[in-house]
């Protein structure tokens, strides 16, 4: 920290001395159709500044200076991959991180209900939340289902009966739109032997703090141990009172749900 | 477990001041591309900013006199006149809390400005040294407002003939158009998806290139797009600007030029560039923004690249070519001045 200190005392004192300014590249144009895949996805990168360069990582980390440069489109296989790159230019500060991770299809689901949406936010129809579509951080994007209620219920029957370990639900996180994440999502399935319903997992997630910026944001919800089921029903409780520093502080948020899966 | 949007960042920019060594200070910024470069100097205000303080500086005009007019929200100094060389020459206006469009027209002798005035819901003609001339208030006359309130004037144009075109960028999205006394003659647009209607018309020209065959250009922001109409009114085409947020079309010589407040991918981050098209509507340069691209005939999605703006608002060209760039909601910096680079 002292290091980075010390710079940016230097470069400001640059700035007074000889009143240059160093200017930053902007992150590159990650181009993807979605981030949900069956087998593979494909992302391609723009940056179409002369003598810039752009480069990559699929470990998470940000790119660095010897991180491969990117020369065309990437194919992913391996779920939860992150994809990161940013643009480097001689005489230029590098750029910010872009990042995408993709999510790869889980158990076959046959059918998926969900609790009416708010009408301006209906997702592309009944399949909206299992098409493998989306992933698109912008509240108009189509396949985003909206709620403005105290509670969201899915009911997903899978197509046939297995074992499943974890549910994934991909949601919006816009604050300044008023969308944040649910403050606690439930999943019970229903036994295969007994048809009693029973839990299978829960998460809480914090909102006391507003995030500048929008972006998807998924959660996993893993049962104690696999269970056999075919059906399960997940329960999202919207974050009832918004922190004290956005405007709609002590009200509730908006939750925005795009994709589903099971493992 | 947490997943940035891919297309935003979520590293620091100082993290790359630490990993990357060879940092060069590049104190002669070239932007553009083709035939439009120019070299950047972001510190060519000479006001004192104590006294002189701007808020958003949201549009420029080079008045006959060869002076530099900015209009800025601030009511200490809503226009503040700049000789070329970025020294303050003179300053007025503090009745103009909304102070938006900034348009110069010259009727055979004194010039005049026309303000357009968001908060006041008017557009306010007055002498270039700040005399009040003429208000429109909201055009009830066209049916389509039942109070000011729903007219939101962000431009205006004034054809030869004295008419004024009013487009309604941050309202209904009409262009309202009144004769040189400010009487209501018709209106078109308005807000909606179809062609010939408008997304925040957020600007406005008219196109003199073709001799005597005057035609309107108006911006449809959201839409990233540019729309062409008949001094009439009747739609032509549009002209898309796919990527680009583009504020008013500002025409000099046979070039139009356009601040470009944001990328459409990267909204609400500081995003914003400067582009220029030549003559037959085809981007040549973007000051900023990505090298432009056509495939078949269509522009490719455009994108800031360097960040050298935050949220570009207008450009001005002065007769030697120089271009100035104010700036909406960016730390309240004063205009930069751009040379071209030949």
């Amino acid at each position: 920290m002292k290091r980075l200190i010390f710079f940016a005392l230097c470069l400001s004192c640059y700035d007074l001395v000889f009143a240059q300014t160093v200017y930053q590249l902007a992150p590159p144009m990650m181009k993807v159709k979605s981030v949900f895949f069956a087998s593979k996805a494909t992302v391609s990168l723009a940056f179409r500044l002369s003598g810039a360069q752009v480069r990559y990582t699929l470990n998470g980390k940000d790119p660095e200076a010897t991180s491969p440069v990117y020369s065309g489109p990437v194919i992913i296989t391996k779920s939860l991959t992150t994809f990161k790159a940013r643009a480097f230019k001689k005489g230029f500060l590098p750029s910010e991180t872009a990042s995408a991770t993709f999510i790869r299809d889980g158990i076959k689901i046959a059918e998926c209900k969900f609790s009416k949406p708010n009408e301006r936010f209906q997702g592309t129809g009944v399949g909206t939340l299992i098409d493998n579509k989306g992933g698109i951080a912008r509240i108009n994007n189509p396949g985003w289902l909206g709620y403005k209620d105290d509670s969201v219920e899915i009911v997903l029957k899978l197509k046939q009966i297995g074992n499943v370990s974890s549910v994934l639900i991909d949601m919006l996180q816009d604050h300044g739109s008023w969308v944040f994440l649910p403050e606690q999502i439930q999943v019970f399935y229903s036994d295969a032997k007994t048809r009693e319903q029973k839990k299978f997992g829960e998460i809480a997630i914090p909102g006391d703090r507003v995030i500048p910026g929008a972006g998807c944001e998924y959660r996993i919800i893993n049962a104690e141990k696999p269970v056999m089921t075919d059906s399960l029903t997940i329960r999202l409780h919207v974050l009832r009172s918004m922190p004290e520093s956005h405007p709609g502080k002590g009200t509730s948020s908006w939750i925005f749900i795009d994709e589903i899966k099971v493992y | 477990m947490q997943r940035r949007d891919f297309l935003r960042n979520s590293s620091m920019a100082m993290a790359g001041l630490i990993t990357v060594p060879n940092v060069r200070f590049n104190d002669d910024l070239i932007l553009g591309q083709n035939k439009k470069r120019y070299k950047i100097d972001t510190k060519w205000s000479r006001a004192d900013v104590s006294r002189f303080p701007v808020n958003d500086c949201h549009e420029m005009i080079q008045d006959k006199q060869g002076r530099i007019v900015l209009l800025t929200n601030e009511t200490k100094n809503n226009v503040l006149i700049y000789a070329k060389d970025g020294k303050l020459l003179s300053n007025w206006g503090t009745e103009y809390p909304g102070a938006h469009g900034l348009t110069l027209f010259n009727e055979n002798g004194p010039d005049t400005l026309f303000i357009c005035d968001n908060n006041r819901h008017q557009v306010i003609k007055t002498s270039i040294d700040g005399k009040v001339l003429l208000t429109l208030n909201y055009p009830k006359e066209t049916g389509e407002y039942s109070k000011e309130e729903e007219y939101v004037p962000t431009e205006t144009a004034i054809a030869d003939n004295g008419d004024i075109y009013v487009v309604d960028g941050y309202g209904k999205d009409f262009v309202i158009r009144y004769d040189a006394s400010g009487k209501y003659i018709s209106h078109f647009g308005g807000k909606g998806d179809k062609p010939e209607q408008l997304q925040n018309a957020h600007g406005i020209c008219i196109d003199r290139r073709v001799k005597n065959k005057p035609t309107l250009i108006v911006t449809s922001r959201q839409q990233n797009a540019f729309k062409r109409y008949t001094m009439e009114g009747k739609y032509i085409e549009t002209i898309a600007m796919t990527g680009a947020w583009v504020c008013r079309p500002v025409i000099h010589g046979d070039y139009l030029y356009a601040a470009v407040l944001q990328t459409n991918a990267r909204q609400g981050q500081q995003s914003g560039w400067v582009t220029v098209l030549d003559k037959n509507f085809k981007v040549v340069s973007n000051l900023g923004g990505s090298e432009p691209e056509y495939k078949d005939g269509k522009i490719q999605e455009m994108y800031q690249t360097v960040k050298a703006f935050s949220y570009p608002h207008d450009v001005c060209i002065d007769d030697e070519e120089n271009l100035y760039v104010a700036q909406w909601n960016s730390g309240k910096v004063y205009p930069y001045k751009l040379t071209p680079v030949v």
